[in-house]
């Protein structure tokens, strides 16, 4: 099994997606604190790291900003992950050396649930940097005690590991439809259009049960709201809180492990021709 | 010596949406690969050749029957044999963004074998040099080497090489000839499959002809090779009726060709002369000359029905048709179309 992960590991490294998505959203995060920092300065405004950026004592409101991107990098990896190995035709060969697939199916999710969680992790940390360095140079960075700074690290792991969870789910999708293409874009217009969309809008007890809600929940440490009452109402929908982080924890675990499965049981079937 | 692939019945349907199924292949009781030998697996396009390859390799489960290698079941037990069986399927597949090197590095690591055997193979395959250049980048003939060194990293016991040849120059296949004996005189047993007819005939031992999923013909390349029939003498000239019958007053039968101004001769090509005197003796003057060998290629395509154009009925070679063979062609239920050229039974075990 050693030698499985270590090839999975270095494999996964060596891909390009893996380094330059990841880089790609550093830098739209420096590009993003860099417009804040001009706007701030233009308006001769302060802005307080902890009472505006953090948000509550949780620092649930710290990743705010990035926990929608996160999973989606996290589902991109892990999607091209399997994918490149069926468009290239390398998954053939790759059988050939290690046929046995759940063998196989168990390193990747476990190599893509630790590097894209570490990758996570790591840009929520630079992330976090960011906002700290806009605070200290336009405000204050008063309040940032102790305890914050240990909230804040929370923050961070459970986003690498929402996103690692994420990762996973990605790659069992992909394997499942066999197509990463598809599970990609699909999985995209998922998001945007029924899950934060349709379904939210007009299922909104179905919609806090969904994946991508209860990820950026867990990662942030937020409750997961839902609208109450009707939506299109004269005085706007109402938001309430349905359920807490931890169990949009258990949630999110839950649909990784019934893509995990479920891709598992299409594999072991499949003719790789 | 006993075979290393052996397959019992094997049959593949490939299940189609709103088309009917395809039977890739059926009933195929086959053995492949003995130590120290090259055997060649023939069928033309679409015979199931890589069907066979893919099952043996546990790529894909057979609908019926089963493939055992170095007497495992590859269906559910390839993982125990994985390591001493290197192949490559249909094409080379590897990353076109990883180099060779890489690409190389990560199978060595996937099985587990030191860094350093990469470095061997790629000396092997001659590609050191390019051994850093993508993938992507390599022509058709060095992706086939690279493919090729994958397949040897594992130094294996069982080497599967599906067109081994194709893309490759003319002195890329000459190499690649030496390389697969030289693999074979190793003590390893090479299977490959090829379209390179002429190719297979330089390197193989044993061979083995499938055609729509059915085995036609296995056996040793000279068996094989008997049924292309015997040698022959083509003439080209003018007056073909009076020459065939001036080389029936020589004892020698000739038989027109499809060609207008052609005839064949089934004789060996050192007794030619006997052909040019028996038509000079009569004034007749022939314009050209060739030989034309029992080649495996005929053979192919005298077994598989092939397209190749075939000799007029009378051109049944001299003696009648060859005796049944002693190395034991498999009796198939539904053979392909039989070549109007050869009496019946001829090339399916029957006399």
């Amino acid at each position: 099994m050693i030698p499985l992960l270590r090839a999975e590991t270095h494999r996964l490294w060596a891909r390009r997606i893996t380094r330059f998505f990841p880089l790609g959203l550093a830098a739209v995060f420096v590009i993003g604190i860099g417009i804040a920092w001009a706007v701030i300065s233009a308006n001769d405004s302060d802005v307080s790291f902890v009472a505006d950026m953090a948000g509550d004592d949780r620092a649930s409101g710290l990743l705010g900003p990035v926990s929608g991107v996160l999973p989606v990098m996290a589902f991109v990896i892990g999607a091209s992950y399997i994918g490149a190995d069926a468009k290239t035709g390398m998954l053939e060969q790759i059988l050939t050396w290690e046929p046995r697939r759940l063998r196989l199916l168990g390193a990747r999710t476990a190599i893509g649930i630790v590097s894209v969680g570490l990758l996570a992790m790591a840009l929520a940390a630079f992330f976090t940097a960011l906002l700290y360095g806009l605070a200290a140079i336009t405000g204050t960075v008063d309040g940032t005690t102790g305890a914050l700074w240990l909230n804040v690290v929370a923050v961070v792991l459970r986003t690498g590991l929402a996103a690692g969870l994420f990762c996973a789910f990605g790659l069992g999708v992909t394997l499942l439809l066999n197509n990463s293409i598809g599970a990609i874009v699909g999985f995209l217009i998922y998001w945007f259009i029924i899950e934060n969309g349709l379904v939210a809008l007009f299922l909104p007890r179905v919609a806090v049960w969904l994946p991508v809600t209860n990820a950026a929940s867990f990662g942030s440490g937020s409750p997961v709201q839902r609208i109450a009452g009707n939506a299109f109402s004269a005085e706007g929908p109402s938001v309430v809180d349905d359920h807490g982080y931890l169990l949009a924890g258990v949630v999110l675990l839950v649909w990784t492990v019934l893509a995990l499965v479920a891709a598992n049981l299409a594999f072991r079937r499949r003719d790789i021709a | 010596m006993s075979a290393i692939v052996e397959m019992q019945g094997l049959r593949k349907v490939y299940r189609r949406r709103r088309r009917d199924d395809v039977v890739a292949v059926e009933g195929l009781d086959l053995e492949l690969g003995r130590p120290g030998t090259v055997h060649g697996f023939l069928g033309p396009n679409g015979s199931g050749k890589t069907t066979t390859i893919r099952c043996a390799l546990g790529l894909i489960r057979p609908s019926a029957g089963g493939v055992r290698v170095f007497g495992v079941d590859s269906a559910t037990g390839f993982h125990q044999v994985a390591p001493r069986v290197g192949a490559i399927v249909e094409s080379p597949k590897m990353f076109p963004n990883f180099s060779g090197r890489r690409n190389l590095t990560l199978l060595a690591e996937l099985g587990g074998l030191d860094r350093r055997n990469v470095d061997r193979v790629l000396e092997i395959v001659g590609l050191v040099g390019r051994d850093e250049d993508n993938f992507g980048t390599y022509s058709l003939g060095m992706r086939q080497r690279l493919a090729i060194a994958g397949a040897l990293l594992k130094d294996p016991d069982l080497l599967i090489l599906d067109e081994p040849a194709n893309g490759l120059d003319p002195a890329g296949i000459a190499e690649m000839r030496v390389l697969i004996r030289g693999i074979a005189e190793q003590g390893k047993a090479v299977v490959v499959s090829s379209h390179q007819l002429a190719e297979i005939e330089q390197i193989c031992d044993d061979v083995t002809i499938i055609s729509g999923g059915r085995l036609i013909s296995t056996g040793a390349l000279a068996d094989i090779r008997s049924f292309a029939g015997q040698d022959r003498v083509v003439v080209t000239i003018d007056d073909r009726d009076r020459a065939i019958a001036a080389l029936a007053e020589a004892g020698l039968a000739g038989h027109p060709r499809p060609a207008e101004r052609e005839l064949s001769v089934d004789i060996e090509p050192a007794r030619s002369a006997e052909v040019t005197r028996a038509l000079a003796e009569r004034g007749l003057y022939l314009s050209g000359l060739r030989f034309e060998q029992a080649s495996l290629e005929r053979a192919f395509l005298n077994l598989t029905g092939g397209s190749m154009p075939p000799p007029p009925s009378s051109a049944v070679p001299v003696g009648g048709p060859p005796p049944p063979s002693p190395w034991g062609v498999r009796p198939v239920d539904s053979p392909p179309p039989p070549d109007p050229t050869l009496p019946a039974g001829y090339g399916r075990g029957e006399a």
